[in-house]
């Protein structure tokens, strides 16, 4: 009987102590707490590189025999813009081309074909053509499929950034659009050697 | 034993290479080129207020890179967004957007390699602005020098950050649909609608599109064309689909748009749709029982008692 009562007496100590402890964890628990507001704005960024054929050498050609340059300029970006981005080409001249004698004033004219409308190769100037695009490749750069395909049409580049082409939507990773140069001149164009440059822009598409 | 020994070191060793691997990887895929952000503003300026703003480029490249700043206007922007801008040349004896732009650092410069720039800069409306819209980009480009003495094209790369600033005052932010395309019959969905909308006014807003699908009986739908920002004299191309397969019956279209006063235009359209999956076998059941009709009439007859 006694030892029944003694371990009535163990379990019940055992029990309030264990409600003790058990208590002394709740309160550490317990402790003082604070929230931290957190924020952060992610902002849209475009990059743009020119990741091959940043120069086109022409070489040696005789007027009245095109040539069509077998480096290609490769544009890529890569952008989080919502709505996709756009490739606008420039060179600062309205009629003439960005390829210039020196420090002369004479210049190979710019292709007939515009952006709007590029057409298939025929007369002189210096023309570019979209010949392939990861996204979007549009009709109006015809159906080639290799840098100087016969299928290709080309446009001469204006002297303000107009929209060449134009990706919308969500942009995944790198967005290439490759692009092929052309030239032929009179026979009346001086002989010597013409360079410049032409600018590829890129820009986020609007809302 | 021995075997056992030697398995654990091994395939430390492996999962140390695979761990090194994807590492290597992703340094060949880095990127490179020019880099802006943000890409876009748009801001409200009273006339004779400032605009403080602020933007980043970064040189990707591994190699220094010489870089300038340069402002153009555009006027219009195509259906699916993208401006026209207008060039470097600015119009005489008319104060523009592209002037009123004030940057804190000099236009040319160098980046050095993997380096980036905040550029700050500050669009000072004069007093005698026009109200309205005026738009513009700053743009970073890379400067390429001339090879002079070769037959060659250098191709530049440049970014731009696009500016939208109402200058409040006497405005108007009217709108019409200029087009609604839809088909008028379909055997089928799901059904194509678009729309092209036009900002009438002088300053721009954003306009949502949507088409509302009434049938004679049942629910009625709304598709969403999408949210646009229309500046003036441009037209934006809103597009959406109903993904129904199995539209049945006539429908009365409607596309709406809200102008920048909250004011509803619409155009509306209507729609027949019988769907093939239906229509062919309620024919076919259809003839079934006209030809079972003149079977039994054909080979039995009706005896009165």
């Amino acid at each position: 009987m006694i030892r029944i009562f003694n371990g009535i007496l163990v379990s019940l100590a055992a029990l309030i102590s264990v409600y003790f402890v058990l208590s002394y964890v709740s309160f550490d628990t317990e402790a003082a707490t604070h929230d931290v507001a957190l924020s952060i704005n992610v902002q849209e960024y475009l990059a743009f590189d020119i990741t091959s054929g940043d120069t086109i050498a022409f070489g040696n050609f005789n007027p009245g025999t095109p040539i069509c340059s077998s480096t290609e300029s490769v544009a890529s970006v890569t952008t989080n813009a919502a709505n996709g981005y756009t490739l606008g080409l420039s060179d600062g001249s309205d009629t003439n081309s960005a390829l210039r004698k020196g420090a002369t004033s004479v210049y190979i004219a710019d292709y007939a074909g515009t952006i709007a409308e590029p057409t298939s190769w025929t007369g002189n100037g210096l023309g570019v053509g979209l010949w392939s695009a990861d996204t979007n490749k549009e009709a109006a750069w015809g159906t080639g499929t290799t840098v100087c395909d016969a299928n290709n049409k080309y446009a001469g580049i204006p002297s303000a950034a107009t929209t060449a082409h134009t990706v919308t939507g969500v942009v995944s990773g790198a967005n290439t659009s490759s692009w092929s140069w052309k030239v032929d001149a009179p026979n009346t164009q001086e002989t010597g050697s013409y360079s410049g440059n032409a600018t590829f822009t890129a820009t986020a598409v609007l809302l | 034993m021995f075997k056992k020994i030697w398995i654990f070191p091994v395939a430390l060793f492996a999962a140390g290479i695979l761990m090194i691997a994807p590492a290597k990887s992703q340094d060949s895929t880095a990127k490179t080129g020019i880099q802006i952000s943000p890409l876009s503003y748009e801001f409200e300026i009273k006339s004779g207020a400032t605009q403080a703003g602020k933007f980043t480029i970064k040189n990707l490249d591994g190699v220094p890179m010489d870089y300038a700043l340069e402002t153009e206007l555009f006027e219009t922007i195509s259906e699916e967004g993208a401006p026209s801008f207008k060039g470097v040349t600015r119009p005489t004896g008319v104060s523009t957007l592209a002037d009123w732009i004030k940057f804190s650092t000099p236009i040319t410069g160098t980046l050095e390699a993997y380096s980036s720039l905040e550029i700050n800069f500050t669009i000072e409306v004069p007093a005698n602005a026009e109200p309205g819209g005026h738009y513009a980009a700053i743009f970073a480009k890379q400067i390429k020098k001339d090879a002079e003495g070769k037959t060659q094209l250098g191709v530049s790369s440049r970014v731009g950050l696009i500016l939208l600033v109402s200058v409040p005052g006497q405005v108007t932010k009217g709108g019409e649909i200029t087009s609604f395309t839809h088909p008028s019959f379909v055997w089928k969905g799901p059904i194509d609608f678009s729309m092209k909308f036009r900002n009438t006014g002088t300053v721009h807003y954003e306009s949502i599109g949507t088409v509302n699908i009434d049938p004679i009986i049942g629910k009625s739908r709304t598709v969403n064309l999408g949210t646009h920002t229309v500046i003036p004299k441009s037209t934006r191309l809103y597009s959406g689909t109903w993904n129904n397969n199995y539209p049945f019956g006539y429908y009365k279209l409607t596309a709406e748009a809200k102008d920048g006063e909250g004011k509803t235009v619409m155009a509306t359209g209507v729609l027949w749709a019988i769907p093939l999956i239906i229509v062919i076998p309620v024919i076919l059941l259809a003839l079934l029982i006209w030809g079972i009709i003149i079977y039994v009439k054909q080979n039995y007859q009706v005896v009165r008692k």
